[in-house]
């Protein structure tokens, strides 16, 4: 049975809000029946009205419901009982499960199993398939030629900033970005709004901005023109700048047209964003693999508070198959199978510096377009020159990290002078660490 | 090739000034137009450069801390304790710290730089120190601004470390030799200001002798007066000092007790004209201190505050508690009780403690008037957890009445320091639990303070034993109560498992 730690309750909180309720509710004495099985932890909470809600939540993945109105998930309900049971409550003895719960976990079960089926369906008649295929083109078509506006829109621009100088550029107000990001959406391209989102957003925080600027106007421009040559690159490469512009996939076409890598994947780093303007939550997981020492990034969105992937944490180590995005790099992927193991593991990476910017030459030369590559270094000690941080290999070679890292007394006190191993993502310029492992504990920096 | 850098700094004011064919062969692309060769260009170089960047060369001079004296928390503990020091369970941050002290635990190393930090913001300064571990004394090594944690030569310290370093070195040299640790103060005192003068003069506390009194008397003839208080709080632990004889001397010429046969005795306040010598000699203030005492009784309670109390007793031949009352029936009340209790606490006198502390919680007591709330919490915080439970069983069991809103009991408890008895827990939380149908008052308010206290054996007995019924002003203080006497429990048996 795989049971939660507090601080993997509070990740699965959609907001802070919800949480602080939940820790209110997270006592027995609110609580008129609790349990727990091999599948389902369970709770009756006495709220105010007359029947106390009930509350389920599944143990494969800690999908959570709850009798409450709340349009939030997890509610507080569901956090509350997770929060007990992450207490090791006394009150939540093993049992078989009453009716109610057994009931739910049937069903997703019986869901899980008709999801399966549906992928292995039959076709529909050739007729319809026809017909589907007429429509889907006509779509194609009508996107394509609203892209192909949008691509070329977007060169002048770019060619207008070039003109206009990067000292100008910094002065811009913040709606000349926004205007022309919007007027990307509107071309559907959706991936070339976000770059340009990102652009204002790295403009205002990097301390030394020209060069990356430049650069980042330059990659840019250089995906317009990838775009409109798509017949001279490989199937691969058509992949990478159609994703890159905001062309997706279907998880069921994914799944069907590529293979999935089996293996251990250890959950290395979780971020949640949230737009405000759109209210889009978007959940960016890293993983890393145990056999293929290799990353795989799992994206999920979700509106407002819809749920993301509750199951991705940080520290946590997965059983499954991985199906990767096609690409010229292949960095995104989704899981095809997933099971939570219950113990984790160290992962195994780069052990010289060398030979990771190696690999990302190799990478850069694949994809020009790399904006965080994820690594993990094996045998790495923090040092502190000159008030900067950098991270030094057994061959006496360095990186820099980010200036002012914040976590850099951390880092430096879980080394305890020696090497540890450490994800890190690297922009090219400075590696930004984001978990290391002291004698096998998993630290989120 | 040029860098990125260069390509960037050559094009601030953008390609409004370059001629098409100039910027072409600058920027060394075949484009239509030299922003196109500028924009395409910008990715050659860059791409190039990230590319082609080798590691930077460097041989640190790091000697790695040894690991072998560790004592790390188990892994189900370390989130516990990240909790705790962010602020989710502040309150009991102490006993997690004291606990581990006990087991002689180490904090995870990932939470070491904001310890530290927290040393030196003086919170949980001791304790943290305490927990720190060898891993704490080696990163303190790296860091200046921790530099008071570190394994350094205590003398190197003294000589070369800002005050807090300078203080901890102090401590140590006092630990291993008071006098040396002395004459190293005294060789440097002129050039210290007055207030560290005065921190210095505290830490003589540690390994205090007659031989340090010569020193102490000349530091109390200061010119400042933080410095001379913090001089005569020292002195006032040497009793055979002659600067306490000498207050002594001066206040026992200025009190005397009448007791005439078949009457209740009286102090009788006499004051004398070597009040005003000693006031002189030994630098007490002439400031009023307090806004309802006047200037003869202000310093009358500061000679009284260098005189340990249980002199009295001895030469009166009287229990604190008796001599409380008679200074109450005096016009000299406020002086007697705040020099009484001002050397009572100086000196942890835990009978005299023990009787204000009495004398407070008497409904008609009139000691109230007297001092302020933060002084009687203080007071408070001295007692031993016994005596404030046979303090409660008197004024609660014994009386059969209930702790309630109005029960000055009820506001010294959260200043009582450690863990409480069961059975002054029992006496607290069921006064609450039979109080909570109705308004909430001090005592609910008081909840999540008190869970701080209570035994966590009592966990599960307490939350069972809430009415179902109780009045809804109370719930958000019953959940906060209930939630961090379970999170206490759930440290004791993680750190029990360890």
């Amino acid at each position: 049975m795989t049971m939660m730690t507090v601080e993997q309750v509070e990740a699965l909180s959609p907001d802070a809000a919800s949480l602080k309720r939940a820790r209110g509710l997270a006592t027995e004495r609110h609580w008129v029946s609790l349990g727990v099985s091999e599948d389902a932890l369970w709770g009756e909470c006495q709220g105010s009205g007359k029947k106390p809600y009930r509350t389920q939540v599944a143990l494969s993945d800690f999908a959570a419901k709850c009798s409450c109105p709340s349009r939030k998930f997890p509610c507080k309900h569901a956090l509350a009982l997770m929060l007990l049971a992450a207490a090791g409550a006394s009150g939540i003895k093993k049992t078989s499960p009453p009716d109610w719960v057994a009931e739910w976990i049937k069903k997703r079960a019986r869901r899980a199993e008709a999801k399966a089926a549906k992928a292995q369906s039959e076709p529909k008649t050739e007729e319809d398939l026809k017909a589907l295929k007429k429509a889907a083109k006509r779509r194609a078509k009508k996107r394509e030629a609203l892209a192909h506006e949008g691509v070329q829109a977007l060169q002048l621009w770019l060619k207008d900033l070039a003109h206009l100088g990067l000292a100008d550029i910094k002065n811009l107000p913040a709606s000349v970005w926004e205007d022309q990001a919007a007027r990307m959406v509107d071309s559907q391209i959706p991936g070339a709004a976000r770059l340009i989102r990102e652009m204002a957003e790295a403009l205002a925080s990097e301390t030394d901005w020209p060069p990356r600027l430049l650069l980042r106007l330059g990659r840019l421009f250089l995906l317009t023109r990838a775009y409109q040559k798509l017949e001279s690159l490989s199937d691969l490469e058509e992949a990478e700048v159609r994703a890159l512009l905001g062309w997706t996939i279907t998880q069921e076409e994914l799944i069907e047209s590529e293979p999935a890598v089996a293996d251990d994947g250890l959950g290395c780093d979780v971020q949640t964003d949230e737009e405000s303007q759109t209210g889009v939550r978007t959940q960016i997981a890293w993983l890393w693999g145990r056999e293929t020492r290799q990353p795989a990034q799992i994206l999920n969105f979700a509106y407002r508070n819809q749920p993301l992937d509750i199951s991705l944490i940080a520290g946590r180590a997965f059983r499954g198959e991985l199906v990767y995005y096609p690409g010229a790099l292949p960095l995104r992927a989704l899981f095809k199978e997933k099971q939570v193991l219950d113990s984790a593991f160290e992962p195994a990476g780069y052990k010289t510096l060398s030979g990771f910017l190696s690999a990302y030459a190799d990478a850069l030369g694949r994809d020009p377009w790399i904006e965080d590559y994820p690594v993990i270094l094996q045998a790495v000690t923090p040092v502190l020159t000159n008030d900067r941080w950098y991270v030094c290999d057994a061959a006496g070679e360095a990186l820099p990290l980010p200036e002012k890292y914040a976590a850099g007394w951390s880092l430096f006190s879980l080394s305890g002078g020696a090497p540890l191993t450490v994800f890190a993502l690297w922009d090219g310029w400075v590696l930004l660490p984001k978990t290391a492992w002291l004698d096998g504990r998993e630290v989120v920096l | 090739m040029m860098s990125l850098d260069a390509l960037a700094r050559s094009v601030m004011l953008g390609c409004r000034s370059q001629k098409h064919e100039e910027a072409l062969e600058a920027f060394g692309v075949e484009a239509p137009d030299p922003e196109t060769a500028l924009l395409l260009r910008a990715v050659v170089v860059g791409t190039a450069q990230l590319a082609g960047q080798t590691p930077l060369e460097m041989t640190p001079d790091l000697a790695p801390c040894d690991p072998t004296d560790e004592c790390p928390l188990s892994a189900a503990a370390v989130p516990l304790f990240r909790q705790a020091m962010e602020g989710q369970f502040s309150a009991v941050f102490p006993e997690f710290l004291a606990l581990m002290a006990h087991q002689r635990l180490h904090a995870p190393p990932e939470t070491l730089p904001t310890l530290l930090g927290m040393v030196r913001q003086g919170e949980h300064a001791e304790a943290v120190l305490r927990v720190i571990g060898p891993r704490g004394r080696w990163l303190a090594g790296h860091n200046p601004a921790w530099a008071f944690a570190a394994d350094q030569d205590p003398l190197e310290a003294w000589e070369s470390g800002d005050f807090d370093v300078r203080l901890a070195a102090l401590k140590k040299l006092r630990e291993a030799d008071p006098a040396e640790a002395r004459s190293r103060l005294e060789a440097g005192w002129e050039d210290e200001s007055p207030a560290d003068k005065a921190g210095f003069l505290a830490a003589l506390r540690i390994g205090l002798s007659m031989a340090d009194e010569a020193f102490l008397v000349q530091a109390i003839k200061d010119s400042r007066q933080e410095v001379r208080r913090a001089a005569g709080a020292v002195l006032l632990q040497l009793e055979d000092s002659r600067f306490v004889g000498a207050m002594w001397t001066t206040a026992r010429q200025c009190i005397d007790l009448d007791s005439p046969s078949f009457k209740k005795p009286i102090l009788r306040i006499t004051l004398s004209d070597k009040l005003d010598s000693a006031v002189k000699w030994h630098g007490i203030s002439k400031e009023i201190k307090h806004k309802k005492m006047g200037v003869d009784a202000a310093r009358l309670a500061q000679v009284l505050a260098f005189v340990p109390p249980k002199f009295w007793c001895l030469d009166f031949k009287k229990k604190p508690e008796d001599l409380i009352a008679l200074a109450l029936d005096t016009d000299w009340a406020m002086a007697l009780l705040r020099g009484w209790y001002a050397a009572a606490v100086a000196l942890r006198d835990l009978d005299w403690i023990t009787a204000f502390a009495g004398e407070r919680l008497r409904i008609t007591g009139k000691l109230q008037a007297n001092f302020s709330y933060q002084e009687m919490q203080a007071l408070f915080g001295l007692l031993p957890i016994q005596t404030v439970e046979s303090l409660a069983t008197e004024t609660v069991l014994l009386a059969k009445r209930d702790l309630n809103n109005a029960h000055p009991l009820l506001q010294m408890l959260p200043s009582v320091e450690g863990l409480w008895t069961v059975k002054l827990a029992r006496i607290v939380i069921r006064s609450a639990q039979k109080q909570s149908k109705a308004r909430p008052g001090l005592i609910c308010g008081q909840l999540p303070e008190y869970a701080c206290h209570v035994p966590t054996e009592l966990a599960r007995e307490i939350e069972l034993a809430w009415p179902k019924d109780h009045h809804v002003g109370w719930t958000a203080d019953i959940d906060a109560f209930t939630r961090i006497l379970q999170f206490r429990k759930q440290i004791r048996q993680v750190l029990a498992e360890q």
